[in-house]
């Protein structure tokens, strides 16, 4: 009896593990040299935000892959209806648009490089 | 010792409860707050409906109340829908009277919002050029600009002056907005979404910036991607 309340209480303990817990947030910068010379900085995207919103399969997979680095997104990609700009998306009326620049993107301050 | 040995199962058995208390108490709250949610959007509908009904004893379509409406054909004055985001290219495009557009039979790109450049290249209107009759009409400008985007990915720009000079003189826009001169505008999007550039027009008296590749139609080379 006592080895199984013991047994039982580790159980406790293991619990959180299946808790399912998404990313914090995300640091969307692999295309950096590219968001300069627009004058903008690297994206910190809010997973948690987007989890109050949506379950995880209407994202996943089929619009990202789920594992960090598998998607390659740039400004291009959204523009045309893929990753962010996902046609019931940021690309509709159920979120902002995508010329928006700061709302996802850091700003860098003095102006866009020169070309 | 023999004490604390015959203490083990009930301590055990406490703390095993005690934990199992806490994660009933966690999840009754998550569900209790999720539900309040629930229950606050779902009083929120009922109520913003009754609203609507009361004012809507106002026919909008009865030609005469148009006066009183909003751009969206809603009684004006009260008060959105708190449950949906509205995003901007969103209000933006419902920037003109339902009954007007209807009415007009103007035909609409895929983002719901008119299409002018359709309408100019199949002469669907014969607007007038002047107040003047005999003042002549210019003929529009048939000069297309590239305006290279700065970041590697996202299309060029191809600026149609024909399609703007068949609305516009040149005043309108030369020199006070666009130096004629090429390469001297630092063209920025932030800049358009804040109200500079073309942004002095689009997205206030000209159709909105929804559409990104209705501008941006022009792919960059393939040696500079990637």
């Amino acid at each position: 009896m006592t080895r199984l309340l013991a047994a039982l209480f580790l159980l406790m303990f293991a619990a959180p593990v299946f808790a399912v817990d998404g990313p914090g947030n995300i640091r969307l910068d692999s295309k950096v040299s590219s968001m300069k010379k627009a004058g903008l900085g690297p994206v910190t995207y809010p997973h948690k935000l987007h989890e109050k919103l949506y379950k995880c399969d209407a994202c996943h997979p089929k619009i990202f892959k789920d594992k960090h680095g598998d998607n390659d997104i740039n400004m291009k990609q959204n523009m045309n209806q893929k990753f962010c700009g996902s046609p019931s998306c940021h690309n509709s009326d159920k979120a902002f648009p995508l010329y928006m620049c700061d709302k996802c993107h850091e700003v860098i301050k003095k102006g866009a490089a020169k070309k | 010792m023999k004490s604390s040995r015959k203490l083990f199962k009930p301590v055990l058995l406490f703390s095993l409860l005690t934990l199992f208390g806490f994660a009933a108490t966690t999840v009754v709250s998550v569900a209790e707050s999720a539900a309040a949610d629930k229950a606050k959007t779902k009083e929120a509908a009922p109520k913003k409906a009754e609203k609507g009904a009361d004012a809507s004893k106002l026919d909008p379509n009865d030609p005469a109340n148009v006066i009183y409406l909003d751009t969206s054909g809603k009684p004006a004055g009260m008060g959105g829908d708190a449950t949906k985001p509205a995003s901007a290219a969103y209000k933006a495009g419902q920037g003109w009277h339902p009954q007007a557009i209807s009415g007009a039979g103007l035909p609409k790109d895929k983002y719901g919002l008119v299409d002018w450049a359709k309408l100019v290249r199949e002469n669907l209107i014969k607007p007038k050029p002047s107040l003047d009759p005999d003042e002549e009409e210019m003929p529009p400008l048939q000069m297309d600009i590239l305006i290279e985007a700065k970041g590697d990915f996202v299309n060029d720009v191809i600026y149609p002056h024909e399609m703007h000079t068949y609305w516009l003189k040149c005043e309108v826009c030369h020199p006070q907005i666009f130096n004629p001169a090429k390469g001297t505008n630092n063209i920025t999007m932030m800049g358009i979404v804040q109200g500079q550039w073309c942004g002095r027009c689009h997205g206030k008296v000209a159709f909105p910036l929804a559409d990104c590749n209705k501008c941006h139609s022009s792919p960059k080379k393939a040696a500079k991607t990637k």
